[in-house]
């Protein structure tokens, strides 16, 4: 920093304590975050393991019954354990949210770094493309393609990428940018390195810091969306189990089986707080601004 | 300045007519028209052929969209396919509700976040700074459908008397407005306060470590002014860019919450009307939505140059 | 002369209507507005072409029919005031009455009628009341006020059809300036005031309805709320003061104080068909076995949450032509005779098939789920495809598209004829793909019988047949009820609809 000869030493000392408290404090939230994120991932790939029921088993004698030690989230009208539900919910919401993310991004940073990174006519064209998408409210977009292709996890994971492209193609164009007038950037082209060596060696490596936040970040934005789409009864086939179907399902019942609506909606919830404080730790260690 | 706006103009007139082609074909494309609608369960292929026929729905794609296109250049959306009436009317009628949603949820999430952002900015680490953290990140977790499902429960068990009949205009009466809005703008508006607060805290500290403000303070300007001179214009400018970002976020919120009150907006309008099949009525609606955010959007970027003379507008 | 017998059946109407909702002796008031829930809105303004619930709501309260029914599902005068069948039940009389009037002004006469079926019958129409009134030869108008009608054969319901509620009779200049497409002119109680879709409609009293002295309310609002916690707070709020209460939503009247429930034995079934028409169902033995597995009381319990009934074929209101569904084959769950049937049929390990099923109403998913529950017991796996109205009405009204469905619909008339007919019979305008030469034979009889009692026995033997071959599985019939606030009187609440004409305030 330019200015740093007209701080003393003492505040200088203090600020740097302070940046580093803020640090490690915020490490810790990004912790919990991750270990949420951790939790969730086991529950969606060893849901055996946490529940007791089979997620999909009716039980005549046990509708509609509140939280007990036999069920601890309760039941729903099925007579189905809704522990075991959120548990295997984790895997298809988790599942579509990952591919959504993967989809969404991946085609996103292709657009994005070819836009950003030779400009011009390439660049217009790609970027109108995504202006066009991205006035577009996420959701009727993801509506229209859902009702074009019909239910289905893919179609879902297909429709919801779609809809979150103008976005992560915006935010990678928007890194390309920033490090493209970089002068170790500038000094490879001057060198002669063809663009792809660039892009691949230069330009890659030093937006991944930036995006890889977003894409944290995003995981929020496809839990969810998903769960609005299947809240609409537009998503999933049943009775695979995903939150926000059960939710769908719970909405002429829940005002007097609370449960039924509770625990999927908490489910959603903090896998959500998981994705943003661990999304939120990334940042702050990833920050150049907070190096120092 | 003008020419950008010129820009911005043919940018504007080109989005919506992409998207017009977007919806149109993809409406067709989507399995069942309204005729089936209309007629049921009993549909017959004869009888729904007939019907499409009587509607003009048996003609090619490119024709119908044609004359839709005509009739927009001479500011008509057509009329509903559904109940005849003219679209533009429809969505003009339920434009007030959907913006009013929207204005009041931000209103609400202004109003809780800014002092909320500015008071932890402030008192960096303090007790204050590490209780609304880990709420305002509760708060932008939680679905807004969720929060409109409970808040209708908790009014309907335990505030009747504040349940409303319906939306009715604020001009009409003030309370029932109220009533109807209040709710849903606040279920709304909760993610929204969240992300605001929490940008409002992490840009103000950037902004007060800044090597100006740095220099505000050594010169003994009291730290009242230098926060409220220099911090806040400048989160100002933040909290613009989240408004121009989240526009998108709130309109499809609007969808869902619209859909769970069971509130006359626009958004339930559109999602009803693809729900139906009503062609004219999911053009018109769209159109007008996306016309509303890209406005928002060049409002948004317009203010930008307003307050922070060094983004140079071009 | 004319105008004595119009007032005598002004008043039959009125004493039908008075006894209708049993309350008390009390003087009716005029006056007020009656808020009405309902769950959907209109899917066209053309009450020859819509055909969903939503818009027999709206616009039966604005056109009026030829003949209606009574609480008790007797046919009864409404704009005809008497009628007569010939000895070979080949020809229709109706008289109409002299003093019905067109909102537009116009009087109503004997062309009318017989435009109003001819345009139903036209094919360029696209009416799915079409097949309703093919039977008819010709139509004639001998005078103003009378139309008789020929019919190509006996057809012993042919009168239930002209008292369906969505038989509304419409002028005809509506439909040559094509305003019909957007504007309701009928000769009912109510007229259109105002419409705002996805929020309400509102109806004002029609002051030259031909009811003497009726409606009595000044306005009839339809408010659409869909959200079952929504509907019970506008109930709690009194913000709305009448409305169809079925399903899960007795959990939330059941406890409500000051609210007044009625059932009324509407005639809707749920029921789960299969296209016989194509492999693997149109083998009947699969369909047996699969008919044995499911469970139907699970069904009601956990879908209906009790608030619903198996039926059979004919549900029980339309007296005496239902069969008792317990001495019915596949009524009972039988996993070893489904198993049996299974491997009889070809299937020993089971299959696997698609269920079709639509979004639209809250209970087809949750019923689907249940059968698919149900038939993995006997190793049959359905997978449950849910679709969004339009895309479900698409794919099921092409033979091509689908394997096995599932959704409900309600009966408008009275007689066991209009459904089975219209599905089960070879000619019927709605055939599932299914066709038997014993219950085309049956039906047929059961159109050309006049006598009641043997009718009685020929739909019974014609349930036997069907439950027998099951091209269909009947699950639930609701039971559905009206929940409405202490002040409301009046409303008639008949089998296929209910009428606002007799309805009023007290407060």
């Amino acid at each position: 920093m330019a200015s740093e000869g007209n701080t003393t030493d003492d505040t200088r000392r203090k600020n740097n304590k302070k940046i580093l408290l803020r640090r490690i404090l915020r490490q810790k939230s990004g912790l919990l975050g991750a270990l949420l994120i951790l939790l969730f991932l086991t529950t969606a790939a060893f849901p055996g393991l946490f529940s007791n029921y089979d997620p999909l088993e009716m039980n005549k004698k046990h509708r509609l019954e509140a939280p007990s030690a036999q069920f601890w989230f309760g039941t729903d009208e099925f007579g189905r354990d809704i522990f075991s539900r959120v548990i295997f919910g984790s895997r298809i919401s988790l599942f579509i949210s990952f591919f959504t993310v993967v989809l969404a991004n991946i085609g996103g940073i292709i657009m994005g770094v070819l836009g950003g990174y030779f400009g011009g006519m390439r660049d217009n064209v790609i970027m109108r493309m995504m202006d066009v998408l991205f006035s577009f409210p996420f959701i009727l977009l993801a509506i229209l393609i859902i009702a074009i292709t019909g239910p289905g996890v893919f179609n879902v994971i297909i429709s919801l990428a779609v809809a979150y492209l103008p976005y992560s193609a915006r935010i990678a164009r928007g890194a390309v940018l920033a490090v493209k007038e970089s002068q170790y950037v500038e000094a490879a082209k001057a060198s002669g390195a063809s663009d792809l060596r660039v892009i691949g060696k230069y330009i890659m490596p030093n937006i991944t810091a930036p995006i890889v936040v977003y894409v944290t970040m995003s995981f929020a934005f496809a839990l969810l969306s998903e769960a609005g789409l299947q809240f609409l009864g537009l998503g999933a086939r049943p009775p695979i189990p995903s939150w926000g179907l059960m939710l769908n399902e719970t909405r002429g019942i829940i005002e007097f089986a609370p449960w039924t609506g509770i625990f999927p909606g908490l489910a959603i919830a903090l896998a959500v707080i998981g994705f943003n404080l661990f999304g939120d730790g990334l940042r702050d260690l990833l920050d150049p601004k907070m190096k120092q | 300045m003008s020419t950008y706006i010129t820009r911005r103009f043919i940018l504007t007139v080109f989005i919506l007519f992409s998207l017009s082609i977007i919806v149109f074909v993809s409406m067709h494309a989507i399995p069942g028209d309204i005729v089936d609608i209309m007629l049921g369960i009993e549909a017959t292929p004869k009888s729904v052929a007939a019907l499409k026929k009587a509607l003009g729905l048996d003609r090619p794609i490119y024709l119908q969209y044609l004359k839709w296109f005509s009739n927009v250049l001479q500011g008509n959306l057509g009329d509903s396919l559904r109940t005849g009436r003219p679209v533009m009317g429809e969505i003009l009628y339920r434009l007030p509700l959907t913006l009013e949603l929207i204005l009041y949820s931000m209103i609400i999430s202004l109003f809780i976040a800014t002092p909320l952002g500015i008071a932890s900015a402030i008192k960096q680490n303090s007790w204050f700074d590490h209780i609304l953290r880990p709420i305002s990140i509760v708060g932008l977790s939680v679905p807004s459908f969720w929060w409109g499902i409970l808040f209708i429960i908790l009014i309907s068990y335990y505030i009747p008397s504040f349940y409303s009949g319906g939306y009715v205009s604020i001009f009409k009466d003030f309370w029932g407005n109220f009533k109807a809005i209040f709710p849903p703008a606040l279920a709304l508006g909760i993610a929204m306060a969240a992300v605001v607060t929490r940008f409002t805290r992490s840009s103000l500290i950037e902004v007060l470590q800044e090597d100006y403000i740095v220099t505000a303070r050594a010169k003994g300007l009291t730290e009242v002014l230098v926060v409220g001179k220099h911090g806040l214009r400048n989160s100002l400018i933040n909290v613009l860019t989240i408004i121009g970002l989240q526009a998108g976020y709130l309109l499809s919120g609007a969808v869902l919450v619209e859909a769970v009150f069971s509130l006359p907006g626009v958004g339930r309008l559109a999602l009803d009307a693809v729900l139906q099949r009503d062609y004219p009525m999911v053009q018109g609606s769209i159109l007008i939505i996306s016309f509303l955010f890209v406005m928002v959007n060049l409002v948004v970027d317009l203010l930008y140059g307003l307050l922070d003379p060094r983004i140079r507008i071009s | 002369m004319f105008k004595k017998k119009s007032l005598f059946v002004g008043l039959s109407i009125l004493l039908v209507l008075c006894l209708a909702v049993s309350v008390s002796a009390k003087e009716p008031k005029y006056g007020g507005t009656l808020v009405w829930r309902v769950g959907a809105e209109t899917a066209s303004m053309d009450p020859h072409v819509a055909n969903t619930l939503g818009s027999t709501q709206l616009l039966s309260r604005i056109y009026s029919t030829l003949l209606r029914y009574d609480e008790s599902a007797n046919v009864v005068p409404y704009i005809a005031e008497s009628w007569k069948v010939s000895e070979d039940g080949l020809t229709y009389t109706f008289k109409l009455r002299n003093d019905v009037y067109f909102h537009n002004g116009r009087k109503l006469t004997s062309a009318d009628i017989k435009y109003n079926i001819e345009r139903m019958i036209d094919p360029a129409t696209g009416s799915p009341r079409a097949s309703r009134f093919n039977l008819v030869n010709k139509i004639e108008t001998p005078d103003e006020y009378t139309v008789v009608f020929t019919l190509k054969d006996p057809f012993a319901p042919f009168l239930g059809n002209f008292a369906d509620p969505n038989a509304m009779i419409i002028p005809r200049e509506i439909v040559e300036d094509e305003s019909i497409k957007k504007k309701a002119v009928g000769t009912g109680p109510f007229m259109i005031k105002e419409m705002v879709p996805g929020d309400y409609v509102l109806l004002e009293k029609n002051p030259k309805y031909f009811v003497k002295g009726l409606p009595y309310l000044d306005q009839l609002k339809l408010k659409l709320i869909t959200e079952n916690s929504a509907i019970a707070a506008s109930m709690r709020s009194k913000a709305v003061d009448f409305t169809v209460v079925w399903g899960a939503m007795y959990k939330f009247f059941d406890k409500m104080k000051n609210i007044r429930m009625q059932d009324v034995p509407v005639f809707a079934w749920a029921m789960l068909e299969f296209n016989s028409s194509k492999p693997p169902f149109d083998n009947a033995k699969l369909r047996l076995a699969l008919a044995y597995a499911i469970d139907r009381q699970e069904i009601i319990d956990a879908v209906m949450l009790g608030n619903a009934k198996v039926t059979a074929p004919v549900p029980e209101g339309m007296k005496g032509y239902s069969a008792d569904w317990k001495t019915l084959a596949g009524y009972q769950v039988d996993l070893e005779k489904a198993k049996a049937l299974l491997k009889e049929a070809g299937y020993p390990d089971g299959l696997k098939f698609e269920l079709k099923t639509s979004t639209a109403y809250a209970p087809y998913v949750p019923t689907a789920q249940v059968i698919q529950s149900n038939l993995k017991k006997i190793g049959v796996e359905a997978e449950i495809i849910p679709l969004e109205w339009g895309a479900y009405i698409k794919d099921i009204t092409n033979f091509d598209t689908w394997v096995a469905c599932f959704h409900s619909f309600p009966s408008y008339t009275a007689d066991p004829d209009a459904y089975l007919y219209r599905w089960f019979h070879s000619k019927g305008a709605w055939n599932i793909g299914f066709s038997d030469p014993v219950v085309d034979e049956l039906l047929d009889l059961g159109r050309r019988l006049t006598d009641v009692s043997s009718r009685q026995m020929v739909y019974r033997r014609a349930q036997v047949r069907l439950a027998q071959l099951a091209p269909a599985v009947y699950t639930w019939r609701t039971r559905v009820s009206y929940a409405m606030q202490p002040y409301v009187n009046g409303v008639t609440l008949t089998p296929p609809t209910i009428y606002f004409d007799g309805a009023w305030l007290d407060k």
